[in-house]
Parts: C-alpha cells; sequence; structure tokens
C-alpha cells in the first residue's frame, strides 16, 4: 500500500504520456550548458564574491543595523518564497493557495536565483523520481566509495553539479504548472524578480541612510550576502542531507534529517521525513520540531489564504518506521 | 530506444500541425488561434518549455534537432521549414 505522499509523487510522474513512444526526459544540450555557466557565475559565484567583500568592508565600516534588518527581511522573503513556495507548494502541491500568494510566493522564490519556478520544480521532482540512484542530478553518492569519493560527491552536490546538468522536460515533469496563468506569467519574468531582489534593498538602503555607502551595503547585505545564505542552506539539503545525519524511516534514497540545520533553512533539513513523506506540508511531522516553513503556511491558512494542508496522520507515520529486529 | 516510430515523410506542413497541436496541448489554448506567423516567445514559451518541445519533437522525428532551430527561429514557419529540412537531411544520411 502506497501512503498519500507517496500516491502523490506516483501520480505526478503519470501525467501527460505520449502514446507508444517513451519520452526523453531530459536532455543535454551545448546550447543550454552555455546558459547554464552564465547562471551559475552570475547568481551562485556572484553573491559569494560579494559576501567576501560585504566582510572586508566590515573592517573599515561597521554594519548598520539597517544593513542587518535589510539581509534578514530579505534573507527569509526569497528563503521562504524556496521552502513554501518552489518546494512545499509548486513542487509537492502539499497545500493549496490563492492566486496572489502563489505569485508572491514565486516571485520571492525567484529572488533567490536559483533559476525559475518551473525549471526547479521539474528538476526536483526528478530528484524525488531518482533519489540516489543514476540520473539523479545532485546526489552525492554516486562518486565511489571512500572518504575520497564521498569528498567529490559532496561537492558535486553541493555546488559544481550546477556548472553543466541535464536539463529535464518541463512538460513530462510540471505539466500542473504549465496550465496555471499565474506561475506561467511569474516564470517568464524570473530575470525581473531578481534584479528587483537587489534593487530594492539597494534602494532602501540608499534612501534610508541618505548616502551612497547606505545603498553599497544594502545591496550587499540585502542582495548578495542573502543570497548566497539562503544557497548554501538550500545546497546542504542536496549534499549534507543525502551524506550525514539520521534516518528513521524505510526509504529508497539515502536522504538524513539534521536537526540542527532546521532553524537556519526554515526546517528544510528534516529533509529526510521530507523523503518519506513528499506530500506532506509539515517536514518536521511533529510539533516540537522546528519548522518554520510549515508555521507559516498555518498562518496563511489561518488568513485563508492557504487550505488542503496535507500532514500524515500519527499512523502512517508509524507505519514508515524502521523496525529494528 | 528501439520502440520509436519514426514519423513517415515528415513535410514542413506535417511538422507545423504537430507544433500546433503541441503547444495548444500544453498551454492550454485554442489551436485555430495559433499562427505560422507567432513565434514560440509571443505564443508564451520561453526557453524551458521550447527545450521541451525539442525533446518531444525529436521523440516523435526520431532524429536529433539542434536546438538552435528553434531558439534562432523568428516564427513557426521557420521553425516547421528548418526541421522538415533537418529531418530529411538526416534521413538522406542515414537511408
Amino acid at each position: 500500500m502506497l501512503n498519500r505522499g507517496d500516491q502523490i509523487a506516483h501520480q505526478m510522474f503519470q501525467e501527460v504520456q505520449l502514446p507508444g513512444q517513451p519520452r526523453q526526459k531530459v536532455i543535454d544540450s551545448p546550447h543550454l550548458h552555455k546558459m547554464q555557466r552564465m547562471h551559475f557565475f552570475l547568481f551562485d559565484v556572484l553573491p559569494i564574491l560579494g559576501t567576501a567583500c560585504a566582510i572586508v568592508l566590515l573592517f573599515f565600516h561597521p554594519i548598520t543595523s539597517l544593513d542587518l534588518t535589510l539581509f534578514l527581511v530579505f534573507w527569509a522573503l526569497s528563503g521562504l518564497g524556496i521552502s513554501i513556495g518552489y518546494h512545499r507548494l509548486f513542487t509537492h502541491r502539499s497545500f493549496k493557495a490563492s492566486a496572489p500568494v502563489r505569485a508572491a510566493l514565486g516571485i520571492f522564490g525567484s529572488m533567490a536565483g536559483q533559476g525559475g519556478v518551473i525549471s526547479w520544480t521539474a528538476m526536483h521532482r526528478r530528484h524525488h523520481e531518482l533519489g540516489d540512484q543514476e540520473g539523479d542530478l545532485h546526489s552525492p553518492n554516486l562518486h565511489g566509495s571512500g572518504l575520497k569519493g564521498k569528498l567529490k560527491g559532496f561537492v558535486h552536490a553541493h555546488f559544481t553539479w550546477m556548472v553543466a546538468h541535464p536539463y529535464p522536460n518541463v512538460v513530462h515533469y510540471a505539466p500542473d504548472l504549465l496550465k496555471d496563468r499565474v506561475m506561467i506569467w511569474v516564470n517568464r519574468h524570473y530575470y525581473t524578480w531578481i534584479v528587483l531582489g537587489l534593487l530594492i534593498p539597494t534602494a532602501i538602503g540608499g534612501l534610508v541612510s541618505q548616502s551612497w555607502m547606505g545603498a553599497l551595503t544594502g545591496f550587499l547585505w540585502g542582495g548578495m550576502v542573502r543570497m548566497f545564505v539562503v544557497e548554501q542552506g538550500i545546497f546542504a539539503l542536496n549534499s549534507l542531507c543525502h551524506l550525514i545525519g539520521r534516518r528513521r524511516f524505510v526509504t529508497d534514497d539515502q536522504s538524513t534529517n539534521i536537526s540542527w540545520l532546521a532553524p537556519f533553512i526554515f526546517g528544510e533539513s528534516w529533509h529526510h521525513n521530507h523523503h518519506a513523506f513528499p506530500g506532506s506540508a509539515s517536514f518536521g511531522l511533529a510539533w516540537y520540531r522546528i519548522d518554520p516553513g510549515y508555521w507559516v503556511i498555518r498562518l496563511l491558512a489561518l488568513f485563508g489564504q492557504a487550505w488542503d494542508i496535507k500532514v500524515p496522520t500519527k499512523e502512517q507515520i508509524e507505519r514508515r518506521e524502521i523496525r529494528s529486529a | 530506444m528501439d520502440h520509436v516510430q519514426i514519423a513517415e515523410k515528415v513535410d514542413e506542413a506535417a511538422v507545423f500541425a504537430w507544433l500546433k497541436t503541441y503547444i495548444s496541448n500544453v498551454l492550454g489554448m485554442d489551436q485555430a488561434s495559433i499562427k505560422g506567423s507567432d513565434g514560440l516567445d509571443s505564443l508564451g514559451l520561453d526557453s524551458a518549455l521550447t527545450t521541451a518541445l525539442a525533446m518531444d519533437l525529436e521523440t516523435w522525428l526520431g532524429v536529433e534537432i539542434p536546438l538552435a532551430i528553434l531558439f534562432e527561429a523568428e516564427t513557426l514557419d521557420n521553425i516547421a521549414a528548418g526541421v522538415a529540412r533537418e529531418a530529411e537531411r538526416q534521413h538522406v544520411t542515414a537511408g
């Protein structure tokens, strides 16, 4: 018997099949690899350099409370956009949300610079389909055994897989999003949202402090550093959360839970729980586990902006637990 | 992929008909509203969707289509012509 989470995941891969022909599900092309390299440099390498600049600048110009506020607000907005929007809503459909909330989550998620919502969704559904097997875009466990293999796997899963990778067929993996006019619109303006995510903290920093220095530190802390921090958190799910940490359920992949990371990445590091119950809006699966992403979904529900929130029952959870002999 | 049905003789019109059906299915549009003078971009296909279209087109034709044909063409008519030419060329080379 499949549980409900598995049923949803299973159903997702059944949709829109061409009759009588095996569909091409990923493609490698020099044209796409060129675009991927450009994206990698702009939104994965530049934030590292920006963060280094911000740290060096600290020696000459102490951080202001305005910089910190800009960092926290844009870190939370773009991070929640990824966790609640890209991940729990668009990829796994673990709850339903109104059009304005879908648009806002898509826009904030885009600001994180991790790809357009349709690409991200397609790639993440493929990750679940193949979890740690050949074809998984970012598994750390396919690079040989021993410490050297693990280390190579870590670097690939955490960072370098994005330089050039097979690109998924979005019509196969994300047909539901392609039917959503709101999300098509958000997706088409991906680069606009990234630029706005950098311009807004820059403008606020400059206007509030009435100085060019304020604009610069606003850009660095509200733009570059928060992009870097959100990315490192999400990258850790691909690397650390498939390498170290605890396992509680029977799953086909090698996913793990890392509790201490949870407060810093919106509860996402209950990653093993998530692989066991991909259709669950809650990753913590219990009130006492820190899962800010789920708490915000509950808050949205309180205002009538989210509904049909899916969470497995206690019995469903217990049934999947690893039993020691 | 030995059970792929390679489309027999594909001409420009056949490719255009396939494009129309595909795009209208994916985007939930009225087929009749799609014209040969439309571009992929103006219809609402970004690079993600264009790539998906390329993959499914390759499956249908049984030949590899360089993505540049799709990304660089201005209109559906241009694409249909380019794809038909490419399919013909590869069939000739193979046969």
